[in-house]
């Protein structure tokens, strides 16, 4: 691929592939598993929920296609979605390729409320009500202590703001070791597998819980992408062209903050997708964020229940944790692209 | 109007959230279990020491005991794929559907439990018990859900008379405390105290547990020892449940000089025996009784 | 009235004062020029005349409105910047980063329509960049970028444009064809310029009237035939400054003792 900003055709050709693999990969989500469900069946039953033909699938394989698979796929299209917007309108906001969705505190506060969900109100056992409500709770308030700290007044920028997250994780963190340390081993493996980040208790209730956030937050944050073109130039450039800075950078960070804070409580921490996932978009069409966010969004929910796929069917019947196949993963992918682009990374 | 929107999403997801009361299979199966699941290391020891082993098509990737006759399905307890433990079952005329009729559990990985529950398979959990009634209410438990009542009272039994007879068996020490310091990791020492489970069983046995002196609420009888306090309640009897050595210890600072090194009082148990509460409890006892008994006696250990 | 008013401006930074009481009143259609040794405010003078920077006390207004109490669209809709050293992405077109210009106007909500198009367009002509704007903004050559941060100033359609150093890094040529540049868009479109320059011969040419700062006050405010001439020039430069007529242009030189 030749350097240079990208041709219409390039951005055409790259979104079509993206949308390709994004019904690709919701239709593995469906079809794919530790329990081999022929794929026409699959499809015949779907089609038979709209009406047409009838399904030869058994009760237990219907369940497992709609009450197991169908919900942990949206869930993973959400978080997949969400938190690749999130990373992306991150690397935007601060200007910085290495920001991902739990830079201001997001991961800390959320680990900090599980643990003591799973510690304290739990003495030992995850419930499965407190734990996701502290974990939101706990990011949202991280995420409010540092804008408080780093994020008000004319003076203020992305340096501050990111050190500010740094301080606020810094101790949030310390205190989530404080209590680990002093809790029995069961919680100790509660709160790392929860860590870990996994979709396998996604559920329909789950579903339907992280969708309004994810919903409004994702697109809040694909519409940000004009600004954050013209904020490209710099803090003061980006005044004096009319860019309303500091209200850009509220917005933007709360919209990101609130989607990747519900995702956080419903799968624990995913790591990686955030990071690269807009990475991968940009070595494809581009610098300008009015095509990385959308393509995002699409790009990263694909990748999420591809590599849930994976995770959930490899080692059945055992699964593998989902931040180690994305990973695996992405970073190879990444490496390809990069290796093929030598491009600039803003 | 930003902070108000907010907390109306917070409320309506804290009510969404509540979890679904799922009907829990009430109906008992008037025959045995044909497809049993065990997701716990003790409950597998437990099965097949009552009987049940020929019904256990699967089994956690930590069961190991006993050495023979174990399923070859093997699953991670602590990431199980609730797919495929749906089909995990062989399929037989008796037995037609893939689904397990019973799956033991000792903790609710992927909400496990709950999704299995729905779908209308009986789970039960089985997690660590705190005391040794509710160890034998264990067993019994896994007796009446696996068809084998009788072997089930019958291993309680032979247990009760194992332990009694242990416990009977320490020469009363009016005038002697035997302070004992239980290991579980090293670096940094962790320790029980008498209100769990295996404390429970020292405690029995007229043992100073050192840990309980130093334990707070918060950390839920497992507390984290410092060297130097270890060194001043200068035990009498150290137990290593973690992976320390008794050759290792003896070259700590801190342990040097504590009684229980002096006298060659420090025994290695089994990390398997000790970390279950099944089957082997009986040998688990044995273990910890003739170490009071040869303190008290002033015999070496090892 | 006058299209910009300085009026007794200070500006702080912690305990240093950078302005002080600064009073300017700068007609529409004039350009201005700043001048004075290093330190002396210019780039707080004329960043503070753009809206960005915290005022102490004082205020600025243009076309009769106090820029203070703007925000930073409506004040980016009076007053354009070309700053010193212009942060450019590598990535974006010269069409698109131009284009940026036109985000006052249509805010960053919507597209550029059909009006904000025609204007890119326009600006890309007049400044000779029409065969650089598929291009890389990092492949062009430093005149080339200067041209295109000008052209992204002249796209935002403000009718006050603050410069500050606009000729940094360019060779003879290049500073002389953008000056030339920006005379005529006075000329022409009755821009009003505010600039600071660092070379004396080019602002005495250039600039209808000169401003000499020095450590935050305004010392000389005039024509720049007079502000040239005068005795505190050589005075505040702390050097033996020289005006020479060439074929009636001023041509300031320092002379060594």
């Amino acid at each position: 691929m030749r350097a240079g900003p990208p041709t219409e055709q390039r951005v055409a050709f790259v979104t079509g592939v993206t949308v390709v693999g994004l019904v690709v990969a919701m239709v593995c989500g469906l079809v794919v598993g530790p329990t081999s469900i022929g794929t026409w069946r699959v499809v015949g039953d779907v089609f038979s929920h709209v009406g047409i033909g009838h399904s030869t699938l058994t009760g237990l394989q219907s369940t497992i296609i709609w009450q197991l698979r169908a919900p942990r796929m949206v869930l993973g299209l959400l978080a997949g979605a969400m938190l690749a917007v999130a990373g992306g309108t991150y690397q935007g906001v601060f200007r910085n390729p290495l920001a991902d969705p739990y830079l201001l505190g997001v991961a800390a506060g959320a680990g900090l409320g599980a643990t003591i969900a799973i510690v304290d109100v739990g003495s030992g056992v995850s419930t499965p009500t407190w734990t996701p409500l502290l974990a939101f709770g706990g990011a949202m308030i991280a995420v409010a202590c540092t804008w408080l700290i780093g994020g008000k007044g004319l003076r203020s920028n992305a340096a501050t703001l990111i050190l500010a997250g740094v301080a606020v994780s810094a101790l949030l963190t310390s205190a989530q070791t404080f209590l680990q340390q002093q809790s029995s081993a069961n919680s100790i493996t509660h709160v790392y597998l929860w860590l870990l980040g996994s979709l396998a208790s996604a559920d329909w209730q789950s579903v339907l819980l992280v969708v309004p956030y994810v919903a409004v937050c994702t697109f809040v944050c694909v519409l940000s992408g004009r600004a954050l073109d013209a904020m490209s130039v710099g803090e003061d450039e980006s005044r004096s062209l009319g860019v309303r800075v500091s209200q850009v950078r509220l917005i933007v960070i709360a919209a990101s903050s609130l989607g990747t804070a519900a995702i956080v409580s419903a799968v624990g921490l995913i790591g990686f997708v955030g990071i690269i996932v807009p990475h991968i978009v940009r070595l494809l069409v581009g610098t300008s964020y009015r095509r990385i966010l959308p393509i995002s969004v699409i790009f990263g929910a694909a990748f999420l229940v591809f590599c849930d796929t994976i995770a959930r069917t490899v080692m059945a019947p055992s699964e593998l944790p989902l931040g180690v196949v994305t990973a695996v993963i992405g970073a190879p992918v990444f490496v390809v692209i990069l290796s093929f682009r030598r491009g600039s990374v803003r | 109007m930003f902070r108000s929107l907010r907390l109306g999403l917070a409320l309506s997801a804290s009510i969404l959230a509540l979890p679904v009361l799922s009907s829990s299979d009430a109906a008992a199966t008037s025959s045995p279990p044909e497809c049993v699941v065990s997701l716990s290391p003790t409950a597998t020891e437990t099965l097949f020491a009552i009987g049940a082993g020929s019904q256990v098509q699967a089994v956690d990737s930590d069961s190991d005991y006993p050495t023979t006759g174990l399923p070859t399905k093997r699953i991670n307890a602590l990431n199980p794929s609730v797919e495929a433990v749906l089909g995990i079952c062989k399929k037989t005329a008796s037995h037609p559907s893939t689904k397990p009729d019973l799956v033991v559990i000792s903790y609710d990985a992927n909400d496990i439990q709950q999704k299995l529950t729905t779908l209308g398979v009986k789970v039960v959990n089985q997690d660590a018990p705190t005391t040794l009634s509710a160890a034998y209410a264990q067993i019994t438990q896994l007796g009446e859900l696996t068809g084998h009542v009788q072997k089930a009272n019958a291993l309680v039994g032979s247990l009760k008379a194992t332990i009694d007879a242990d416990i009977a068996s320490v020469p009363s020490h009016p005038n002697e405390k035997v302070t004992v310091y239980y290991e579980i990791s090293t670096n940094p020492y962790y320790s029980l105290t008498s209100d769990t489970f295996v404390g429970s069983l020292l405690k029995s046995l007229g043992l100073v547990n050192i840990a309980d002196g130093d334990s707070t609420s918060a950390d839920a009888g497992y507390p984290q020892l410092s060297g130097e306090y270890i060194a001043s309640a200068n035990p009498k009897l150290i137990f290593l449940a973690g992976d320390a050595s008794v050759a290792s210890v003896a070259k700590r600072p801190a342990f040097k000089e504590t009684s229980a090194v002096v006298g060659h009082h420090v025994v290695e148990l089994s990390a398997d025996i000790a970390s279950r509460w099944g089957p082997r409890l009986g040998s688990l006892m044995d273990q910890l009784t003739a170490a009071v008994k040869a303190v008290l006696a002033g015999q070496k250990l090892g | 009235m006058s299209w910009v008013e300085v009026d007794r401006l200070s500006v702080k930074a912690g305990a240093a004062t950078l302005l002080s009481d600064v009073t300017l009143s700068i007609e529409a259609g004039t350009w201005c020029t700043i001048i004075g040794p290093n330190g002396a405010g210019k780039t707080t003078l004329v960043e503070a005349v753009a809206g960005l920077r915290r005022v102490a006390s004082g205020s600025v207004q243009i076309a009769g409105q106090a820029i203070g109490d703007l925000n930073e669209r409506e004040r980016a809709r009076l007053v354009s910047l070309v700053p010193q050293h212009p942060q450019v992405p590598a990535g974006m077109t010269v069409r698109d980063y131009v284009a940026l210009g036109r985000v006052a106007n249509h805010g960053v909500l919507r597209a550029p329509n059909a009006g904000d198009h025609q204007v890119v367009e326009s600006v890309l002509e007049r400044l000779s960049l029409e065969s650089f704007a598929q291009r890389d903004v990092a492949t062009l050559s430093g005149g080339e970028r200067q041209r295109m941060v000008l052209a992204r100033a002249l796209a935002q359609s403000t009718m006050v444009i603050v410069l500050d150093e606009p000729t940094t890094g360019l060779d003879l040529r290049h500073q002389m064809e953008l000056l030339e540049l920006l005379k005529t868009e006075v000329a022409d479109c009755g821009l009003t310029i505010i600039a600071t320059l660092h070379d004396l011969t080019l602002a005495g040419q250039f600039a209808d009237r000169l401003v000499l700062l020095d450590q935050g006050v305004v010392v000389v405010d005039g024509p720049a035939r007079d502000v040239v001439r005068s005795r505190e020039l050589s005075e505040h430069y702390g050097m033996n400054l020289r005006v020479i007529d060439v074929d009636g242009s001023d041509v300031i030189v320092p002379v060594r003792h």
